[in-house]
């Protein structure tokens, strides 16, 4: 592993998104280069800065869960048409009772 | 368990799929803010939905982080295109047309400072490498920018912040 692919890694590394093997290779390379050590400096300091005052996500999207109720598998358009056809179920099986009570 | 709730999120149970995203989040969002800024909720909700709606085709073997962020890039620039084409000429066309940063106009800053003075791409590249855990490659392909544009990018970037954080350690 060369300087070049090792500052490459140096996000990686400080993330812990390396393999064993690789964090390795890189703080054998750390050991021996001063001027590895300034960009792993560099590195440390980006990911501070970066994460400083990092935003909280708002509440998880409550339209997903409603528009789950009717099933996620059932592609918009087609809900409505299952929608009225359930009703129409409903009012059949009503008008089946009521006939059976005259029967 | 994250199988488990795949295979209940791609049957359309909304909690596994909540469950499945939620250790994505917070990055999800702060990468989202990077890139687009006062839109950023209007964006997450869209992202969410999106991959709510699209997480049956999930492949399997894929990652589920790089997925999630594919689906945030792009909505990202979809919102960025809506906005640039309402307003005729904003802060925001400026900041999708420029092409960085002078260099020396990040001199005298400290970190924080200059890597706000970045534009939104950059600092949102900024963010994807250095704390989200992802590859050169893998930011290439959130971005929808190609891989040597992004070594290009880091390396004009570095170099600038490299001068930055030495002037404030001089300061020190």
């Amino acid at each position: 592993m060369d300087i070049e692919k090792t500052r490459e890694l140096l996000p990686l590394f400080i993330t812990g998104n390396l393999s064993t093997e690789d964090v390795l290779s890189v703080s054998r390379l750390l050991a021996e280069s001063p001027s590895l050590v300034g960009e792993l400096r560099l590195t440390l300091a980006l990911h501070d800065g970066l994460m400083r005052d990092a935003p909280l996500p708002p509440r998880f999207p409550q339209a997903l869960y409603n528009e789950s109720q009717d099933s996620a598998l059932v592609p918009g358009v087609l809900a409505d048409s299952l929608k009225k056809l359930r009703q129409a179920a409903g009012i059949t099986r009503s008008a089946v009772r009521m006939a059976l009570k005259f029967i | 368990m994250a199988e488990v709730d795949l295979s209940l999120a791609r049957k359309g149970d909304p909690e596994a799929f909540e469950r499945l995203v939620t250790p994505h989040l917070n990055g999800l969002f702060g990468f989202i803010c990077k890139r687009t800024g006062a839109m950023a909720e209007d964006v997450y909700q869209e992202t969410l939905l999106s991959a709510w709606r699209a997480i049956p085709g999930f492949k399997e073997g894929s990652t589920l982080k790089t997925w999630l962020y594919a689906i945030a890039g792009y909505k990202c620039l979809d919102a960025l295109r809506r906005k640039s084409r309402e307003l005729q000429h904003t802060e925001l066309d400026e900041d999708l047309e420029s092409p960085g940063f002078e260099e020396n106009s990040l001199r005298g800053m400290d970190i924080r400072q200059a890597l706000a003075a970045l534009n939104k791409e950059d600092q949102s590249l900024m963010y994807l490498l250095y704390t989200q855990g992802f590859t050169q490659k893998e930011a290439a392909a959130v971005l929808g920018i190609p891989e040597g544009t992004v070594k290009s990018r880091l390396n004009r970037l570095r170099k600038a912040l490299k001068e930055t954080l030495g002037g404030e350690q001089d300061g020190h």
